[in-house]
């Protein structure tokens, strides 16, 4: 059998992500009506938003005639000194990762929990690897030639187009 | 406030500003925007139009749930794409777990299929053909290479957006799209080209 130039011609352009091709090879399109469904129900899940002033309102109007009580409510007289000071607000712990963005993997109630393991004692959230995993350094890399299928694959010093070691 | 309805030429941020503002319109326009991306994505990943459709939809929920975290930081194209990657990823979890989830092409008798499990080559292929070659493909890429690839060549992302969106190095992008090419090639020569 010989082989079909178009179609090796079409899939080369797909998997280079030429945009004609990868339209040309798209997925069946859904109905306007299927959109309109899959909007509607999208809609009807998310919160609805910017009707919050009553709430907040209330929510304001609480904290201030709490703060006009606590003001205005007698101290008790003889009681010690540090009865009436405000308990110190304890610190809130580190979050090592309160920079990274958390998405949402699994919910509470997904989780199944069958075993703890050794002792009993379960590590939650612990990395697995303390500090960087060495792969390779710069000295163990040697570029020989691009591929055929990376044409735009630069030579030149400083690009390295696969492997990139921290600068120290 | 009444906001004049939105346009095409609405900026994403101005959109979800209204949106946050309670402007259903915005939403509207959001959707509109980017359905047809995050459901080609979702398809590419899940193999089904229906699933898909559950994947977008979970897709513009969280995305639009939690823009707290997305702050700005890529573009929101970016940032639903990296949500109904996740969202397809759990859809296909479900799908797995009820015993369901398909891991062939959706015509699985075997007179349709090649020596390696792909639809046989066939000079006058058509569109379809080469449509359903591609998805059996794919499903055969290792998860992190298919993601990878579908968000680049099916969501249209750049290296960096990608890297962004899976929260990787550009670095790893460019070698799991490298080793992806190579095996569909590979998979795509073998199956269509004999």
């Amino acid at each position: 059998m010989t082989p079909a130039p178009d179609n090796d011609d079409a899939l080369a352009a797909y998997l280079a992500g030429d945009p004609a091709a990868v339209r040309a090879a798209a997925p069946p399109e859904p109905t306007e009506a299927e959109w309109n469904s899959v909007r509607a129900r999208a809609a009807a899940r998310l919160p609805r938003r910017g009707r919050r002033w009553p709430t907040v309102a209330a929510l304001v109007a609480a904290v201030a005639l709490v703060a006009v009580g606590a003001a205005l409510w007698p101290a008790q007289p003889g009681a010690p000194e540090s009865a009436n000071r405000p308990a110190p607000v304890p610190a809130p712990p580190h979050d090592p990762l309160a920079e990274f963005d958390v998405l949402p993997v699994v919910r509470a109630e997904e989780v199944v929990l069958y075993r703890v393991p050794g002792a009993g004692a379960l590590p939650v959230g612990a990395p697995p690897l303390a500090g960087e995993l060495v792969l390779a350094t710069v000295d163990d890399v040697e570029f020989m030639a691009p591929h055929d299928l990376w044409p735009q694959t630069l030579t030149g010093a400083g690009d390295a187009p696969m492997l990139f070691a921290k600068s120290r | 406030m009444k906001h004049p309805a939105p346009t095409a030429d609405t900026p994403d941020a101005a959109l979800l500003d209204r949106f946050a503002a309670g402007d259903r319109a915005a939403l509207d326009e959001l959707f509109r925007r980017y359905r047809g991306v995050a459901y080609r994505v979702a398809y590419r990943l899940l193999g089904n139009e229906a699933d898909a459709l559950d994947a977008v939809q979970d897709g513009f929920v969280n995305a639009l749930s939690h823009l707290d975290r997305f702050g700005g930081r890529s573009s929101f194209k970016t940032w639903l794409l990296r949500v109904v990657c996740n969202a397809a990823h759990d859809v296909g979890r479900r799908l797995k777990r009820a015993e369901r989830f398909p891991q062939a092409p959706a015509d699985p008798s075997p007179e349709h299929f090649g020596p390696c499990g792909l639809p046989p080559a066939d000079a006058g292929i058509a569109r379809a053909e080469l449509r359903r070659s591609i998805e059996a493909a794919l499903s055969r890429l290792p998860a992190a290479q298919r993601e990878t690839f579908v968000l680049h060549v099916e969501g249209e992302l750049s290296y960096r957006e990608v890297a962004d969106a899976l929260d990787i190095s550009i670095g790893t992008v460019m070698s799991r799209l490298f080793y992806a090419r190579q095996k569909l090639k590979e998979l795509l020569a073998h199956c269509v080209t004999p």
